[in-house]
């Protein structure tokens, strides 16, 4: 198997320089008489494709290429046939590792990881082999992908990968919110945090390959120093810096923390409100977020049980689903968001079609509503409006001013006295 | 001309859970009976076109949650309400006395114009069932201290009396709103005078004599 990436690589180069000089050759080719060697020598059943017989033909072809002269018709004839062969033996042993397609389907667990063999890779760039750093070139190389974390590995590194699958580290680990818990390269006994190889601090001075390859390399996430084949200075978002410092500044990080951070940078994991209650007092967008938040809540019990809404539910964008269901725990990504201000947009919009659609256009959820029963105005209120004001106990609503002149809640009182009565 | 307008009427069904609230509606409305109990979340309304007395009339009939932690949210939906139904469920003695707490809650919700005389009516549902726990002379009794509400004994399974409770319905609260029609009117009715009354005086001052 090993072998084949090479004969493949000759094969596509072979291929490039036939398709020129065929194209050249095709209208003197015609006119000579068809004498030539190649016809006589190089001839094997097509239909018997056996592995052994190609490898033996191209063989032969390779040594008959070379006894021809240069740049005559009769090696461009020979050229093309070899090519034209180790297409063959290609398409052989394809058929057989399809043969063994079982054997390869078969899903390989390492380290949490489920590698599965990429058949056919669509992608357009070559992707970087997550274990040796080195490029999985597509049309030559075969690979395994994990499934899970999405991490990427030659099929012949497959015996080396030493990482643990980030969806089993991120499952079982809570994200690290401290800034940079670095305790220096000496408590790492001078090695990788990854492989254990020795690493060191760059001299500068020494601008040598070979300490190049031993740079000691710290991850911004974890504090650790990685080797060079394990951190390639990939810049990620650090959650610490974000929660700490409403800080969104990229840094360099381990290829296994870039991993991590990647997998759960949508997931919603972060409470701001406890890990960092003051950027609310200081983030203004933060705080409306928040009221937003809060007043969609006290929606969200009139569009549950709105059967009109739940009917028109398919129009409403996946991102209004995503924002109305939302809890109070924030994903790195929606704290991208809220930096940038997009978040509150969004945010902003959900809150406006929902209170459009309870306050103004359903009958159902607009009867539904509240008349302050101590003031005893005719405007309808809600749960929602800022001057308004919900009872702990038994959810009727009142104007703040009305209540707070009043203090107790009236409906709990009538609540009580018939209770009482009842037990009379 | 009042009698040509396309009036709403809007009825409003209260009553403790599980007495047949929605079973009643549905039979009135779809004449559909289904023994399958689902609580009522929230409220919701069905709208019928009956004729009362040579009038359409469109009734908009609310059915609401009778369970106290479906009730949770608002019934803004009382006020303007044009009769208010009670039911109680014949086989059960504390559906009875939930009643008058019922009757006190809208009233203030509610919060009609001449509360002692707000069209209710009483309906004992569910006379179906053998084991009758609530009889037609307590339930009379209390109707009638309370001004001589309207009193019916309906089976909603059966289709018993549902349509002629509903006619009542649809004429008490009928009632109520042509009484409110008119104090809608008045002010028209003072503005054509005005009106009348420029155009007459102006005539006036334009006469000769």
């Amino acid at each position: 198997m090993s072998s084949l990436p090479n004969d493949f690589l000759f094969n596509v180069e072979m291929n490039d320089s036939v398709i020129s000089l065929s194209s050249i050759s095709s209208d003197s080719v015609s006119s000579e008489s068809s004498t030539s060697i190649s016809d006589n020598f190089l001839t094997i059943n097509e239909n018997d494709l056996n592995e052994d017989i190609l490898r033996k033909e191209i063989e032969k072809c390779n040594q008959m290429i070379r006894t021809t002269k240069e740049c005559s018709q009769e090696r461009m004839r020979l050229v093309r046939r070899l090519v034209e062969l180790r297409f063959k033996l290609e398409m052989v042993t394809e058929i057989k590792a399809l043969e063994n397609k079982n054997q390869l389907i078969e899903t390989k667990v390492i380290f949490g990881h489920h590698l599965s063999f990429v058949w056919k890779p669509n992608w357009l760039e070559n992707k970087i082999c997550d274990v040796c750093a080195k490029t999985i070139w597509k049309y030559m190389h075969q690979l395994y992908e994990c499934s899970d974390c999405g991490y990427y590995c030659h099929i012949f590194c497959l015996d080396k990968i030493k990482r643990v699958c980030t969806a089993v580290l991120a499952s079982e680990h809570s994200m690290i919110l401290t800034i940079t818990p670095s305790n220096g390269l000496l408590s790492q006994d001078y090695k990788c945090a990854e492989c254990q190889s020795y690493i060191r601090i760059r001299n500068t001075k020494l601008s040598s390959e070979d300490t190049l390859s031993l740079e000691a390399r710290l991850c911004d996430y974890d504090g650790k120093f990685y080797c060079p084949l394990h951190h390639w200075n990939n810049t990620a978002l650090i959650p610490a810096r974000v929660l700490c410092n409403w800080q969104f500044e990229k840094k360099c990080v381990s290829q296994a923390s870039f991993q991590l951070l990647n997998y759960n940078y949508k997931s919603k994991m972060y409470n701001l409100e406890k890990h960092n209650p003051k950027l609310f007092t200081y983030l203004e967008s933060l705080n409306k977020i928040k009221n937003i938040k809060n007043s969609l809540v006290k929606m969200k019990k009139y569009l549950v049980l709105c059967k009109v809404w739940n009917a028109q539910l398919k129009n409403v964008s996946s991102r209004c689903h995503e924002l109305l269901y939302d809890s109070v725990l924030y994903s790195m990504k929606d704290m991208v968001e809220i930096h940038s201000g997009l978040f509150l947009e969004d945010l902003q919009r959900v809150y406006d079609i929902c209170e459009k659609h309870i306050r103004y256009e359903c009958e159902i959820c607009k009867n539904q509503g509240y008349i302050c029963e101590l003031c005893q105005k005719d405007t309808i209120i809600f749960p929602f409006d800022e001057d308004a004001h919900s009872c702990d106990k038994c959810d009727n609503v009142y104007h703040y001013q009305c209540w707070k002149n009043r203090d107790f809640c009236p409906k709990c009182k009538r609540i009580k006295e018939r209770s009482r009565l009842q037990e009379v | 001309m009042a009698t040509r307008k396309k009036v709403l009427l809007k009825v409003i069904i209260l009553g403790d859970s599980s007495v047949g609230k929605t079973s009643l509606m549905n039979q009135y409305v779809n004449k559909k009976f289904t023994n399958q109990y689902k609580a009522t979340i929230g409220a919701d309304f069905l709208t019928k076109e009956v004729m009362v007395d040579d009038r359409i009339v469109t009734m908009q009939i609310w059915d609401t949650a009778g369970q106290e932690r479906f009730q949770s949210l608002g019934v803004a939906f009382y006020r303007g309400a044009d009769c208010c139904v009670l039911v109680f469920d014949v086989t059960s003695p504390g559906s009875f006395k939930s009643l008058d707490g019922w009757r006190d809650e809208f009233l203030i919700q509610a919060s009609p114009s001449d509360p002692d005389h707000f069209p209710f009516v009483v309906l004992g549902n569910k006379v179906d069932l053998d084991n009758r726990a609530v009889s037609t002379k307590r339930a009379q009794q209390w109707c009638q201290s309370k001004n001589g509400l309207p009193y019916f004994e309906t089976s909603a399974k059966e289709a018993v009396n549902v349509e002629q409770a509903f006619k009542t319905i649809a004429r008490n609260a009928l009632a109520q709103e042509s009484d409110v029609e008119l104090y809608n009117e008045f002010p028209d009715q003072i503005k054509l005078d005005g009106g009348s009354s420029d155009n007459r005086s102006s005539g006036g001052d334009n006469c000769a004599c």
